[in-house]
């Protein structure tokens, strides 16, 4: 009964804790304007959002994202794309082509290595003159006595070649390879003779 | 806005002071207007608007344990230099008294607060939490006795 009784008055002063508590909050929120707090908040809320995110309108994780795919892009550029080395070849000699004097010193070595000794041609013409008649004797029967006086014929022939010089050295050129390949496509005796004779009268 | 002032009492029951009351009013009703259509046929608007105030508070409520558990906000009493009149009033057994409820678990101080604070009935107690009326009866008579217990070994 007692304990009832201590409870019932324990009740009580909570209850009137509550209300003291109450009444104090009450007063303090009829002071404020609740409807015009309330209606901004709601207008507040009601604004049409941003399409994009936020972090998407911030420039740093912009700028650190777009960071990241220049990286990544030049990461799988590296991975994918096979190696050339014609590519970076031509990337040195552009790089040597510029250098500076680079342009001269390569003309030198250029006209050095292509320049052929003064007298090279007329050479190279003795010696397939030789080879001529050698070729000319191997494949058809020719009597032996007639060997020098060909040979003769061909050595006369070189210093006469020496004598017109390099300009007339491209027509020549020509012409002992349209005779070359007449050469070749002899097959019987009286055509090369005719051939043979036809040299000989040059 | 039939029901704010009761709206205001059940928020103070679940708040610290009248400001975080009101802020937590203001909150119910925001989300009352923007759920208007989410209103089942069965509740009334009254049970509907305490059921949001409810869950508005219980949420506010454990979002300021995890801040206090994190450190980033110190725990206040319920007495603040702000509010001259409220200091006045709110005397050492007051604050007691909202350690008590605040101790109490989530189901306990759900009921407590809606009968005390709010005065709802049982049946709409019961109607806004979705439990018995029973259940209601008992979790209330629970919830005072552990309130007077804590007072009494405080005292």
């Amino acid at each position: 009964m007692k304990k009832h009784e201590k409870n019932n008055k324990s009740h009580i002063e909570i209850e009137k804790l509550i209300e003291e508590e109450k009444k104090v909050g009450l007063e303090v929120f009829r002071k404020t304007d609740f409807a015009a707090k309330l209606e901004m908040r709601i207008n507040a809320s009601s604004k049409p959002k941003h399409l994009l995110p936020y972090w998407l309108r911030n420039p740093v994780p912009i700028a650190a994202l777009l960071l990241m795919i220049i990286v990544s892009g030049l990461v799988l550029r590296k991975l994918i794309v096979p190696y050339s080395d014609e590519k970076s070849v031509t990337v040195i000699e552009k790089f040597l082509i510029q250098a500076p004097n680079m342009q001269k010193i390569l003309q030198a070595q250029e006209s050095q290595e292509l320049a052929f000794p003064p007298g090279i041609e007329e050479f190279f013409r003795f010696e397939w003159s030789i080879q001529r008649v050698i070729l000319s004797a191997q494949r058809e029967v020719i009597p032996d006595e007639h060997i020098p006086f060909l040979i003769y014929k061909v050595m006369y022939e070189a210093n006469d070649y020496r004598r017109r010089g390099l300009a007339s050295y491209s027509r020549e050129e020509n012409e002992l390879k349209n005779l070359q390949n007449e050469v070749k496509n002899l097959r019987e005796q009286n055509d090369f003779r005719k051939y043979f004779f036809q040299v000989l009268k040059k | 806005m039939k029901y704010r002032e009761t709206i205001f009492c059940v928020c103070l029951g679940f708040a610290k002071n009248p400001l975080d009351a009101e802020e937590l009013t203001q909150e119910t009703y925001l989300k009352a207007y923007k759920n208007i259509n989410n209103i089942k046929a069965k509740e009334t608007a009254k049970e509907w608007l305490f059921k949001i105030a409810r869950n508005t508070c219980l949420d506010n409520t454990k979002k300021a344990r995890l801040r206090r558990f994190l450190r980033l906000e110190e725990e206040k009493e319920p007495i603040e230099g702000k509010n001259p009149e409220a200091q006045l009033l709110w005397n050492e057994q007051l604050l007691l008294l909202k350690k008590s409820i605040s101790n109490l678990p989530d189901k306990l101080r759900e009921v407590f607060i809606l009968r005390e604070y709010g005065l709802l009935s049982y049946q709409e107690i019961s109607r806004s939490l979705g439990i018995k009326e029973g259940t209601v009866m008992s979790r209330l008579r629970r919830a005072r006795q552990a309130v007077m217990d804590r007072l009494r070994n405080e005292q």
